[in-house]
């Protein structure tokens, strides 16, 4: 991996993976902290010969296990509130972005971990058992009980036989 | 027709908050990458005068005799299903001291546990907290959950943080780089414990020390004679340490800000955590830090 890996990474992967994070964080300044560190770790590891197959997962999966450090989290919201505080009185997010985070934020953490990653990131089961580092089957658990917290929580549906087959 | 799966992958990407767009974002990285190189070395080094200096001391003691300093007790530490008096199995017990006018009481992290037994990942466990303050084995009040218990939660501190007279207990959940301390309140009569809150939110501090940065706490009196518990930011810029000092008044379960500070201070007058928090013993993991 080098700078021009690093480049393509932050113009067309950076944005979504930060947004994942911080829909598990419940926090975007913590969620841009933790993936850029997990991108210079990445960075890193390549320099020392470590071959990273998949740079959009690995980094995902290590700044969620990031995020998780309240200390982390409250470092930077410390440091990120003057500017966040700027930010949210231009441009709030909408009812339903709202309604959404708060649904995902009454998930407990697998669980908020697992949807992000099948839902936002579009990542297939095993990919989010292997970015959680637990097995299909737990995933496959842990989505569903997302699923039906969600589908009332937020209206949705769900009866989708099809997805579930897909999970299966 | 969308399907459920669909509809929630719309909402989900809709509602996942952007970052700014950066364009020095890859020299940021660049700096964080040397940074994290510079620290790297730095805790390297202080490592090793760590490991020479406790070598030394370690000489030091055994050509002195005995240490005359009791070391700080240690948490006991087991798995016991329905213990200390509650109406559920328990596990992952961390406990420690707490003298109260009752008699020798103690403090208890636990989880509760369940009838298959104690639950294995920490996503699926919830700690609570308790006092025992007659020291007759039995908790006579529980609250909880302890939040982001995500690695660990343990038992912290038995300490008078508002200097009342009235020890508060300190509970710690162990972080990537250090630990997050919540605090409870006690009341004898009636038995209870309570968070205490600050803006309606669990009061915490940080209590870790890595590198180049270092979270800490310790008790003062306020001008007005009133104790407050001031919670430390340094940060290491050899030869100073810049450090920010934020002070908090704790009375019953409420934590108000009374007064914040800044200054910059010699590297070695820089506030670290110790194996004490106001004059009390730290037990657990970070004990001894």
């Amino acid at each position: 991996m080098d700078e021009s890996d690093i480049r393509r990474f932050l113009h067309e992967s950076y944005p979504q993976v930060v947004g994942a994070v911080a829909l598990v964080a419940g926090d975007l300044a913590t969620a841009e902290d933790a993936v850029q560190e997990a991108i210079v770790r990445a960075w890193e590891r390549t320099d020392r010969g470590d071959q990273i197959d998949d740079l959009d997962g690995w980094v995902a999966a290590v700044a969620m296990n990031l995020s998780r450090s309240r200390l982390r989290h409250l470092r930077v919201e410390r440091r990120a509130r003057p500017r966040l505080v700027a930010a949210a009185t231009i441009d709030g997010p909408t009812p339903d972005a709202i309604d959404v985070r708060r649904a995902l934020s009454t998930l407990p953490r697998r669980q908020r971990e697992a949807a992000v990653l099948r839902f936002y990131l579009g990542c297939t089961t095993e990919e989010t058992a292997s970015a959680m580092g637990t097995s299909h089957g737990t995933v496959k658990s842990q989505l569903a009980k997302a699923r039906a917290h969600l589908a009332v929580a937020l209206g949705v549906p769900d009866t989708d036989e099809e997805s579930r087959h897909a999970d299966a | 027709m969308p399907t459920p799966d669909e509809t929630l992958e719309r909402r989900m990407r809709a509602a996942a908050p952007r970052p700014d767009a950066a364009g020095d974002m890859l020299e940021r990285l660049v700096a964080r990458k040397r940074r994290r190189a510079v620290m790297r070395k730095v805790g390297t080094i202080v490592a090793v005068v760590v490991l020479i200096g406790g070598t030394l001391a370690a000489f030091a003691a055994v050509g002195a005799g005995p240490a005359t300093q009791p070391a700080a007790p240690s948490p006991s530490q087991s798995d016991a299903m329905g213990a200390l008096g509650l109406p559920y199995p328990i596990c992952d017990i961390s406990t420690m001291p707490l003298p109260t006018e009752k008699g020798p009481g103690s403090a208890a992290v636990f989880t509760r546990g369940t009838d298959e037994g104690c639950p294995k990942a920490f996503a699926d466990k919830t700690v609570d907290v308790g006092v025992d303050l007659n020291g007759d084995g039995t908790l006579d009040a529980t609250t909880g959950p302890v939040p982001d218990c995500f690695i660990k939660c343990e038992a912290f501190a038995v300490a008078d943080l508002n200097n009342d007279g009235m020890p508060e207990i300190a509970v710690s959940n162990q972080g990537a780089d250090g630990y997050g301390v919540y605090v409870y309140a006690i009341k004898t009569s009636p038995p209870s414990i309570a968070p205490i809150t600050k803006d309606g939110d669990p009061f915490q501090f940080a209590w870790a020390a890595v590198a180049a940065h270092a979270d800490a706490a310790h008790c003062e009196m306020s001008d007005r004679g009133k104790g407050v518990l001031v919670l430390t930011d340094a940060t290491f810029e050899p030869p100073d340490a810049s450090v920010d000092s934020v002070s908090y008044l704790i009375e019953g379960t409420i934590a108000t800000k009374v007064g914040k500070d800044h200054t910059t201070v010699p590297l070695d007058q820089a506030p670290e955590p110790t194996d004490q928090l106001c004059g009390a013993p730290i037990h657990g993991s970070a004990g001894g830090v």
